[in-house]
């Protein structure tokens, strides 16, 4: 049984055909990688995942579970968690509070000890406390853990989005284009530490992205979008070769 | 500027506590000796106000008003202030922190009771601070901490005078008085609070200005809906209320209102609503309830902005539908943008100059109206985040958060 198995997925915008039957099975540890030009519908494949579109047509399953029509803090909670294309941290809030704002779901003091501040909160907040500054700590970020997320430099930002997410607790992370604006050295960074964290925390990790290098050195399976339709996938040596996507990357005529 | 600068550092080295108890024993000198000393500097009467309202009405007493402060106010304040320091430094360090809110909020009472508990008008604007600071802190949750913009909660305060006051007019037997009146304010809350949800259902597909209109279109709903109800005197408004409010109730609600949202705006669920100011997608993409914590926010918001109301309709004993208007909405947002957004000293700082400051304008009449909104105008150009925006007092904190908030302040 796969972890994520999407079958069908379609979503329009108005008249605008932004996904087309996409298929997936996402098996339990995987790190598969989704690529194509802008606007083909990767983000929207995303979207429809964490909930935040409703899809026009198809079945989204994780873990068994349908997710199609769940609020997106229901899925994120039961364990799909992302990053965003363009960083949506919380700006005016310290690191430390980033990283703890995610733990919201795992919260089990209700309201009403939050209202009185009971001590059983108390001590459940400090234990998450710790628990924060152990995963910023993992990202070599505790430094900058009472500092703005805004005031941070824009490689550490992104760090602190994938340290964020893993907050949550999640079992699948989606990536969305987390090299974006990265120079040669902090990719090669990034992939480190993306395979690490996979390791560790025993992820299975689907990516968006455009950096070729990045996506053809760590993903066993590549899935190439345009126009809202899957065109080719497969290994990074079968993708590279591929005739159409070649066409959708460079427009060259094929007959 | 070298001596100012040294002043300073002499100044701000004695506690804030220090000086609280300081202002309080000058409260208690000026008990008995500030009628002698006002009629000695030719004042007609003793000032109630620091000398203000004379000064409002003969300018030729600024200099007797200006001696009379520093003679039973800034000299006997500084001199205890200086001698108490060893002492409240020592209690400070024996005290844990967790008590020391305690300390402060015992010592803020007695310094209100001995200034203001033996004054008529002195009483009027301490209870009209608290409860202004109960509509400040109030609205602060749901503007400052969660980011959207209500401008109507004046309507929710409405709400609530009108069913605390009913209930001890017309239901609870007037014999029990104080004894029901927190159930009656309590019930008014409630009745603010069901009203709250109005608001918070559109919260869930709108934003922003769109927002801000319905919190308005709420306050005309509030307001004319009782206007329309002749039952309980309409346009006319409603009377009857037995004079209930006073110093303790109000320092007791203002203090509840404080460590409550204090305690929520701490805990993990404030910081849900925190991140929904943020960034909403982000914030349910981590987990975060965010419907939930809307209801939860302008619902608490409300609720205690109906118990202000229940406060206010016990303090002057005669409410109408167009003391709820706009007028009074757009003055709880002058104390939020004042005193500081997403910040609980800020919503006092706010409340308590605010109140103060209407006091002061008052000769000015409706010009006032014109002076304030300036005064905040140019505030939020120089300071966009108000007095004390996204910063708190230390010992509002509870010790385990300290760390946290003692740099994240700018």
């Amino acid at each position: 049984m796969a972890l994520l198995h999407i079958n069908g997925l379609t979503h329009y915008f108005g008249g605008l055909r932004a996904v087309y039957d996409f298929n997936l099975a996402l098996e339990e540890g995987e790190l598969i990688g989704l690529i194509g030009p802008n606007g083909a519908g990767k983000t929207t494949v995303f979207n429809l995942i964490t909930g935040i579109y409703r899809p026009t047509k198809g079945t989204i399953q994780f873990n068994g579970q349908n997710l199609v029509g769940l609020q997106p803090h229901q899925i994120a909670a039961r364990g799909i968690c992302r990053t965003f294309q363009t960083i949506r941290l919380f700006n005016n809030v310290s690191v430390l509070d980033n990283v703890r704002i995610a733990f919201y779901s795992q919260v089990r003091s209700s309201l009403l000890d939050a209202f009185f501040r009971m001590p059983h909160l108390v001590s459940e907040d400090k234990a998450l406390t710790r628990e924060a500054y152990r995963l910023l700590e993992i990202f070599n970020l505790e430094r900058y853990a009472h500092e703005l997320a805004m005031n941070l430099p824009y490689g550490e930002q992104k760090r602190v989005e994938i340290a964020r997410a893993l907050a949550t607790k999640p079992r699948l992370l989606l990536l969305d284009e987390p090299a974006a604006g990265m120079n040669p050295g902090e990719i090669d960074r990034l992939m480190d530490l993306i395979q690490r964290i996979r390791q560790e925390f025993g992820l299975t990790i689907f990516l968006i992205e455009h950096q070729m290098r990045l996506v053809m050195r760590i993903c066993r399976h590549i899935k190439v979008m345009d126009f809202g339709e899957t065109i080719a996938e497969g290994t990074p040596e079968e993708i590279r070769t591929n005739p159409r996507v070649l066409q959708a990357y460079l427009g060259e005529e094929v007959e | 500027m070298a001596q100012w600068q040294k002043m300073r550092s002499h100044l701000s080295a004695i506690p804030v506590l220090a000086y609280l108890l300081g202002f309080g024993i000058a409260s208690a000198i000026e008990l008995f000796i500030g009628y002698p000393v006002a009629s000695l500097l030719g004042l007609p009467t003793m000032p109630t106000l620091f000398g203000i309202i004379l000064v409002q009405q003969s300018l030729a007493l600024l200099p007797s008003a200006i001696a009379y402060d520093l003679l039973i106010y800034l000299v006997p304040t500084y001199i205890a202030a200086r001698l108490l320091t060893p002492l409240v430094q020592k209690l400070l360090q024996k005290v844990s922190s967790q008590r020391l809110m305690l300390v402060y909020v015992l010592a803020l009472f007695l310094v209100a009771l001995l200034w203001g508990g033996f004054h008529e008008y002195r009483t009027m604007i301490l209870c009209l601070m608290g409860i202004n600071f109960i509509l400040c802190i109030s609205l602060n949750l749901v503007n400052g901490y969660m980011g959207e913009f209500s401008v109507g909660h004046a309507g929710f305060m409405g709400v609530g005078a009108y069913i605390a006051s009913i209930l001890t007019v017309w239901v609870f037997p007037r014999s029990l008085g104080h004894l029901v009146f927190p159930l009656a304010l309590l019930a008014g809350g409630a009745g603010a609070a069901i009203a709250g949800l109005l608001v918070a259902i559109p919260s869930f597909k709108i934003r922003g200005d769109y927002l801000a209109i319905i919190t308005l279109a709420t306050n005309f709903i509030i307001k004319n809906g009782i206007e329309n109800i002749e039952r309980i005197g309409g346009s006319r408004g409603f009377m009857g209320m037995a004079k209930l409010t006073n110093v303790p109730w109000v320092f007791f609600w203002s203090v509840l209102t404080l460590v409550l949202i204090r305690n929520f705006v701490l805990s993990p669920y404030g910081r849900g609503v925190i991140a929904i100011r943020e960034d909403e997608i982000a914030a349910e993409a981590m987990t975060v309830n965010t419907r939930r914590m809307k209801i939860i926010a302008f619902c608490t918001s409300s609720f205690f902005a109906g118990i202000a109301g229940g406060l206010f309709a016990h303090l002057l004993l005669y409410i109408n539908p167009s003391t709820f208007t706009l007028l009074k909405s757009t003055e709880c947002l002058v104390m939020v943008y004042l005193g500081g957004m997403a910040s609980i000293s800020g919503s006092l700082v706010g409340a308590a100059t605010f109140t103060i400051l209407l006091e002061m304008l008052r000769p000015l009449e409706v010009w006032k109206w014109v002076l304030i909104p300036l005064l905040l105008l140019v505030m939020l150009l120089r300071r966009h985040t108000g007095l004390m925006g996204f910063r708190e007092f230390q010992f509002l904190i509870p010790r385990e958060e300290a760390e946290v908030y003692g740099s994240t302040s700018h």
